[in-house]
């Protein structure tokens, strides 16, 4: 078996495509992925052309060329859809933004190594993003990530591998979803899962690709989110033939932020659900309810009080001592 | 009908023919035979890490070492990786028959862009809707007894694993050494698809402290072979359904595969 090869490559560095014979410039190094990394990329204009603007892409180097060229299959597969429905309906923001740019091979230290180019999403990861921006978002992410499931379900694909890393929150509350490698057609086994989000792991259901498996791994992808400690622990504790559904459950019961959404996230863990559609649905509605409600809990105290007011009790109690010493009362 | 054994094992061989070469056996039967080597918190040593390695790379497979808590995920991994592999194998071969040309340049990797994009598209297919038979044989000597929990639940785990592919899967599983001398391998269940059967499978376990891998594996050969003679309902050939329009493949990788 041919072990995968990372191509490691400098910021500087140039990949030009023998078939299409486009220049690209690695600015940086934006992640590893299952089956490659992924750099952040300018293209190179040949002929000295500076009158148009730079522009950026996200550009994946491969490892297994098999493997690679299925995803890039999977990926081309998703433009044509698109393509499709673009056609006739007017082009928004998002229509205009191609999952697959080019894909084409480079030749690296004399070794032909597959590439693809896509187009750079500016953002951070999820997990990322909830740690900066605060819970408050998560109501209005989750249904935008609900509709991007739905347009892929809709159009018989299942996602495969949702997991923290693998969404990416654009500035604008809008989200992404990053490394197709585990993209399956829906009825076939899922391609690429992560243990922790998969349905078979924790007992509840089979890997087919079906609607309901990204479902599930989205109510995963939540419990992770707010009480990544739990889940570790209830992983690390249970016995894998007796870890199950109630687990995570029980975890979900335990988190204040996830309370409103306790049986949206039940009937996604016991695919009990209908369709994407109907699960985005409930969810926004839940979540609309949600940002109407009034506070139950206020912010928490920040640290920096909590540190303030121990210093002047500190204070306080040295000063009472002091000043109990200087009247040396207890001789009366 | 793609074949596979997997070892599971966690040292040396101490009886009997060398493991590689039972290996090779094996590759040339047209079963491809993966190993994992399992690991506590100590190693495997130089010597038993470099026979795993040596295994795999005769029988054809892959080989990874890893800690029991790793051996679901890796387990799965390999099956899948080794099927892509197996039809990747036999692609390419096709490829150097139809081109004519014999030099190792003729790959589906250096196919241009839209012809790889195309073959791919049918190998997928086929990894998904090829029948398959995977044979688990499992080291039990006295290090292992710890770790057979864990085995266990890998397997179970492999099984959902393979119970999603369109094609027909099925797993058997042998564990080694025997309870008396000339006996190498025992059969703990025969050809399964049923997630049921999985459960419970190291009962009755005589634990000894020889580890007879060469001849186990050669054992599990035997079954292979004696198996698919006796049954009628092993037809060695792709399912018709991942030969779809003008492919025109069928019955032209079954001499290579089988």
């Amino acid at each position: 078996m041919q072990e995968m090869r990372a191509a490691v490559l400098k910021s500087g560095e140039k990949i030009t495509g023998l078939w299409n014979n486009r220049t690209y410039r690695i600015v940086r190094l934006l992640g590893q992925g299952a089956n490659g990394v992924v750099y952040y990329v300018e293209r190179v204009r040949s002929n000295g052309d500076h009158s148009r603007p730079v522009e950026g892409y996200a550009l994946k180097v491969g490892g297994d060329a098999i493997e690679f060229q299925s995803e890039i299959n999977a990926l081309k597969a998703l433009e044509k859809i698109k393509r499709q429905q673009a056609s006739g309906s007017r082009v928004g923001r998002d229509e205009a933004r191609p999952f697959l740019v080019e894909a084409d091979d480079t030749e690296i230290a004399g070794q032909k190594i597959p590439f693809y180019v896509m187009r750079y999403v500016p953002g951070m990861t999820l997990s990322v993003y909830m740690r900066k921006r605060g819970s408050d978002w998560f109501g209005f992410i989750g249904g935008k990530l609900l509709s991007r499931l739905e347009w892929l379900h809709e159009n018989g694909w299942v996602f495969g591998d949702i997991k923290a890393d693998n969404v990416l929150v654009r500035q604008d509350g809008d989200v992404e979803l990053v490394d197709y490698g585990g993209l399956t057609p829906a009825g076939s086994s899922i391609r690429q899962f992560t243990e922790w989000y998969d349905r078979g792991y924790w007992n509840a259901g089979s890997r087919v690709a079906d609607f309901g498996y990204d479902l599930f791994s989205f109510a995963v992808l939540t419990v992770h989110l707010f009480n990544e400690e739990k889940l570790k622990q209830r992983i690390a504790g249970v016995l894998p033939q007796i870890r199950q559904r109630e687990d995570l459950m029980a975890i979900i019961r335990e988190c204040p932020v996830l309370n409103p959404y306790e049986s949206w996230l039940c009937r996604a863990i016991h695919s009990k659900f209908h369709s994407t559609r109907q699960a985005k649905e409930e969810w926004v509605r839940i979540s609309k309810q949600v940002y109407r409600m009034p506070r139950r809990a206020p912010r928490p105290t920040p640290s920096w009080l909590k540190m303030s007011f121990a210093g002047s009790a500190l204070l306080l109690l040295i000063s009472v001592l002091y000043w109990a010493w200087r009247e040396q009362w207890w001789l009366g | 009908m793609l074949r596979q054994i997997l070892l599971i094992t966690d040292g040396c061989s101490n009886v009997g023919v060398q493991p590689a070469v039972a290996a090779a056996q094996a590759r040339d039967a047209g079963i491809a035979v993966n190993v994992v080597g399992i690991v506590d918190e100590g190693t495997i040593g130089e010597y038993g890490a470099a026979e795993i390695a040596d295994i795999a790379r005769a029988g054809g497979g892959i080989s990874r070492i890893v800690n029991q808590r790793q051996l679901a995920q890796t387990m799965q991994m390999m099956t899948r990786k080794t099927v892509v592999q197996t039809i990747h194998q036999a692609v390419n071969h096709e490829l150097k028959h139809i081109l004519g040309r014999e030099e190792e340049s003729v790959r589906v990797e250096v196919l241009p862009p839209e012809q790889r994009a195309e073959v791919v598209r049918v190998m997928d297919e086929m990894g998904e809707e090829t029948p398959l038979r995977v044979a688990l044989l499992i080291d039990t000597s006295a290090s292992m007894k710890p770790k057979l929990p864990a085995v266990e639940e890998a397997i179970h785990d492999l099984m959902l694993s393979l119970q999603a592919r369109k094609g027909k899967s099925e797993l058997s599983v042998f564990h080694f050494p025997g309870s008396h001398g000339d006996e190498h391998a025992v059969m703990d269940m025969d050809w399964a698809a049923d997630m049921n059967r999985v459960r419970r499978l190291f009962q009755r376990l005589n634990i000894r402290g020889t580890t007879p891998t060469g001849p186990a594996l050669l054992h599990v050969i035997d079954f292979y072979q004696y198996d698919s003679r006796a049954r009628t309902d092993n037809i060695p050939y792709y399912s018709s359904s991942s030969n779809r329009e003008g492919t025109g493949t069928d019955g032209v990788w079954s001499d290579y595969i089988v």
